[in-house]
């Protein structure tokens, strides 16, 4: 138990970072506009929380110019894939601890 | 007793927001109900070209003998069906995007679109060789199949069950191959009838 706790990640405790890396598993790559509508949050929630996971090296940003207004994307990195998916074995862990056999 | 898990409820979240992020949410099952009475508005149009031949062996093989004029009004009947049910399935899909505040062209709808439009341009490539060759007989299996099959690859980014209508589109386009002479009638069930019970219950089951 005490190992399955150590991959629980705390980062991924907050809501948005969670959805945030929810997204970016199964996208390529989101623009800001589109994640903010996706998890229903406000913007400086939104860029604050993506800092976080962009200084722990989870998520890589791209700027560019479209017709002069900047558009920020966001893509998972490697390690950030890792970390997500270690999180997801371990809350799965947990769940099949707590209540064996009704989580497959 | 009854406890609530806050570790599923998480793994409930992360699965939610995936299925959100992936699928084009604001198709809307009236296009297809759209799609379905231009299709069946060019079938009748058709079936009036080639005066009122519904099930005969040579109605289709038969256009290769009309004049001209015929075969161009046959050619326009159907294009001015596509560009119907294409534009009429854009201004709704936006309408619906409007109302549930998402942007109408994001990734989703770009994945769906790239998924549909690439077997069915390929398959309209094959059409026109049908046609260039003056072998009409085969244009309606072959439209049926490649519009099944270019369902059936969109169909993962839609959150509406697109799989059972087609595999309806590809069993029709079958039919097709071996029933040259119901070609007409099959048609009108491909693209009249199949995409109406199609849009109306998906309309029902979640839009309602």
């Amino acid at each position: 138990m005490k190992q399955i706790i150590d991959h629980i990640n705390k980062c991924f405790e907050n809501r948005t970072r969670l959805g945030i890396m929810a997204a970016l598993m199964v996208n390529e790559s989101i623009d800001f506009k589109a994640l903010k509508q996706l998890l229903g949050t406000s913007d400086g929630n939104l860029s604050s929380n993506i800092s976080t996971l962009e200084q722990l090296g989870y998520v890589r940003v791209k700027k560019r110019f479209i017709q002069k207004t900047t558009n920020t994307s966001y893509s998972i990195t490697k390690t950030g894939r890792k970390a997500f998916q270690d999180h997801l074995a371990a809350l799965e862990a947990l769940i099949e601890g707590i209540a064996p056999g009704s989580a497959k | 007793m009854l406890t609530i898990d806050p570790n599923l409820d998480e793994l409930h979240e992360i699965r939610d927001i995936m299925r959100r992020s992936t699928t084009f949410m604001s198709l809307t099952g009236l296009a297809g109900v759209m799609a379905g009475l231009y299709g069946i508005a060019a079938s009748v149009v058709a079936s009036l070209i080639l005066k009122g031949v519904w099930l005969n062996e040579q109605a289709l093989a038969r256009i290769a003998g009309e004049p001209e004029g015929a075969r161009l009004h046959l050619a326009l009947t159907a294009v001015g069906a596509l560009i119907a049910a294409l534009l009429t399935g854009m201004l709704l899909t936006l309408r619906k995007a409007r109302t549930q505040n998402l942007a109408a062209w994001d990734g989703s709808s770009r994945r769906f679109a790239l998924h549909l439009f690439i077997p069915l341009l390929a398959g309209a490539a094959f059409v026109a060789m049908f046609l260039l060759h003056g072998q009409y007989q085969f244009v309606v299996p072959a439209m049926l199949l490649f519009f099944g099959c270019a369902l059936l690859a969109a169909a993962r980014f839609v959150p509406l069950d697109m799989v059972w209508f087609a595999l309806g589109e590809i069993a029709l386009g079958l039919a097709a191959c071996f029933a040259l002479e119901a070609g007409l009638l099959l048609w009108l069930a491909g693209f009249g009838l199949l995409p109406i019970i199609y849009g109306t219950v998906m309309y029902l089951k979640y839009e309602r």
